[in-house]
């Protein structure tokens, strides 16, 4: 028989709070995390169509971790490496207790070590000179980087991984780190999503694809607004989600915390456009049924869904098409908000920072306000979004997370022993 | 209006290019999404190459009201200079990644390149 897998620790890096405690008082609160974008000085903000961004400011790796691995990596996984540390000690793992190749990392990234791409890049054209690209360039800018370096760190020779799916990556991570456990590989899995390209050129990409809010420049709180009429575009931010996942009876020896149980999980493709969803929702609505098949659960049991919701016209219109298909009537007595609204869009870490914000709300009974949700679009509507902090026990909640290349994957968590 | 036509006619090329068909069958009246079938990223390309082009900036906030060709052709005319516009080579499209207008325009002012090329 199957393990049952269960999360037994939590970790996050976000531009609302570095660590847990602080991302979480300032989500209930309904404390944005958007600010006028100052992550670089050249070329300047004003040259932009959208100048605002989710940054993590003041963010200085060696307070958290010590040693000399960070300085060497970039700095999204600086990031993931610190969610992880985090994840590891809310989970009370000591490593020297496990045996190494049953403990595995896999990481979501989206967009990986762009930042220290660039700098090389800008290095190579200014000096001509290719003797100045730095060694440790190659070994940063590998998409693995942030999976490696948090192996090395703690000593984890078990599977490790990193996957891909642009903003979809860490609800797949996590959703492999279930399936590594479930079929006996490992005992635990470190599952991070991280990404940190807030950088010149990626900017400058999404600017190009007018996928960026620029109608609130001058307002940055305002800017993240999921399911409002007056949307126009997401916000891009940075960060990193830390989950522990563990099997059941590893957990109950070391009579661990139990934060929910990793019920199902659905990884689909829409094979239909490379930015675009498929309006009718029906390819999400598919995802969804899959995910709460193999939980073995019924629509009707679900209480909430922290939605992808990234503040664009078209994409919370198609999810909200797609909870409805599979909800019918409960779709609007679900619980549903949107993390984004508080911290814009993370990209690759945007699954695992769900992930981690939706098993706080099952750990606390509380669901965070969705920011800017002034006038709600009656193309997106739906009863339980609310712009305050809502009260009410959830025992089964999704986490859904879709990308570019036609990506989608949700993820179904259960209140451990619940039925 | 000779100046102004060879602005469309360059609009056309470009979109043509990018739909990869013959311009002769493509119509200023023609809708973008409805009639060329451009799609969201198909019509961003397409702003791309205009302001590439053009050396525009075409705001967000413009876009609703670029729904056919002839809305484009009027919107960019409307925004580029007629010295410019004089410039424009009208025998030379530019498609995706060719020269900005800005480019031909130093092109043409410099004596050096026109003699360059005249030798050749």
């Amino acid at each position: 028989m199957k393990p049952t897998v269960v999360v037994t620790g939590l970790g996050i890096v976000s531009p609302i709070g570095i660590g847990l405690g602080t991302f979480w008082n300032h989500a209930v609160e309904g404390r944005s995390g958007v600010t006028r974008l100052q992550s670089w000085a050249d070329p300047p903000a004003e040259t932009y169509r959208s100048r605002i961004a989710g940054q993590i400011l003041n963010f200085n790796p060696q307070d958290y971790v010590e040693g000399p691995l960070t300085d060497r990596v970039d700095r999204y996984a600086q990031l993931g490496l610190v969610a992880a540390k985090e994840a590891l000690t809310d989970a009370g793992i000591l490593m020297e207790k496990e045996a190494p190749h049953r403990v595995g990392v896999i990481v979501g990234a989206g967009m990986g070590g762009m930042l220290m791409g660039e700098r090389e890049i800008s290095h190579l054209y200014e000096t001509r000179k290719p003797s100045r690209v730095h060694p440790n360039f190659i070994p940063a800018i590998t998409l693995n980087s942030a999976s490696g370096i948090i192996a090395l760190a703690f000593g984890m020779k078990g599977p490790n991984l990193t996957i891909s799916t642009a903003c979809s990556s860490s609800i797949h991570a996590i959703g492999q780190a279930f399936h590594t456990i479930r079929s006996g590989q490992a005992d635990v899995v470190v599952a991070v999503g991280a990404d940190a390209s807030l950088t010149p050129l990626v900017f400058a990409g999404f600017c190009s694809l007018r996928a960026l809010s620029s109608k609130y420049n001058d307002a940055p709180t305002r800017a993240s607004r999921p399911f409002d009429r007056g949307r126009d575009g997401f916000v891009m931010g940075e960060g990193a989600g830390a989950l522990i996942l563990e099997s059941l009876p590893h957990a109950k020896r070391r009579r661990a915390r139990i934060y929910a149980e990793v019920a199902g999980y659905a990884s689909t493709s829409e094979a239909y456009h490379m930015v675009v969803p498929r309006e009718d929702g029906t390819d999400i609505a598919t995802t969804i049924r899959l995910a709460l098949q193999e939980a073995n659960l019924r629509p009707a049991q679900v209480d909430y869904v922290n939605a992808h919701a990234t503040s664009t016209m078209v994409g919370d219109e198609v999810e909200v098409r797609g909870l409805r298909q599979v909800f019918k009537r409960r779709a609007d007595k679900l619980f549903v908000n949107a993390t984004k609204s508080l911290i814009g869009h993370t990209l690759g870490a945007a699954g695992a920072i769900g992930a981690v914000t939706t098993l706080m709300a099952m750990h606390t009974n509380l669901i965070h306000p969705t920011l800017n949700y002034e006038d709600p679009d009656p193309e997106c509507r739906l009863a339980g979004i609310s712009p305050k902090t809502q009260e009410g026990r959830v025992n089964v909640a999704l986490t859904n997370a879709f990308g570019f290349g036609s990506n989608n994957g949700v993820l179904v968590f259960k209140r451990s022993g619940s039925r | 209006m000779k100046a102004s036509s060879s602005i469309g006619e360059q609009i056309k090329n470009v979109l043509a290019a990018s739909l990869e068909r013959d311009g002769s069958t493509i119509k200023p009246d023609q809708h973008l999404r409805d009639d060329l079938g451009l799609d969201s990223l198909r019509t961003f390309e397409l702003l791309y190459d205009l302001e590439k082009a053009f050396d525009l900036e075409i705001p967000n906030d413009d876009l609703p009201g670029l729904q056919t060709l002839a809305d484009v052709i009027a919107y960019v005319e409307a925004r580029v200079p007629a010295a410019a516009r004089a410039e424009v080579p009208s025998s030379a499209p530019q498609i995706k990644g060719h020269r900005s207008t800005a480019q031909n325009k130093k092109r043409a002012a410099s004596p050096k390149t026109t003699a360059k090329t005249k030798k050749l």
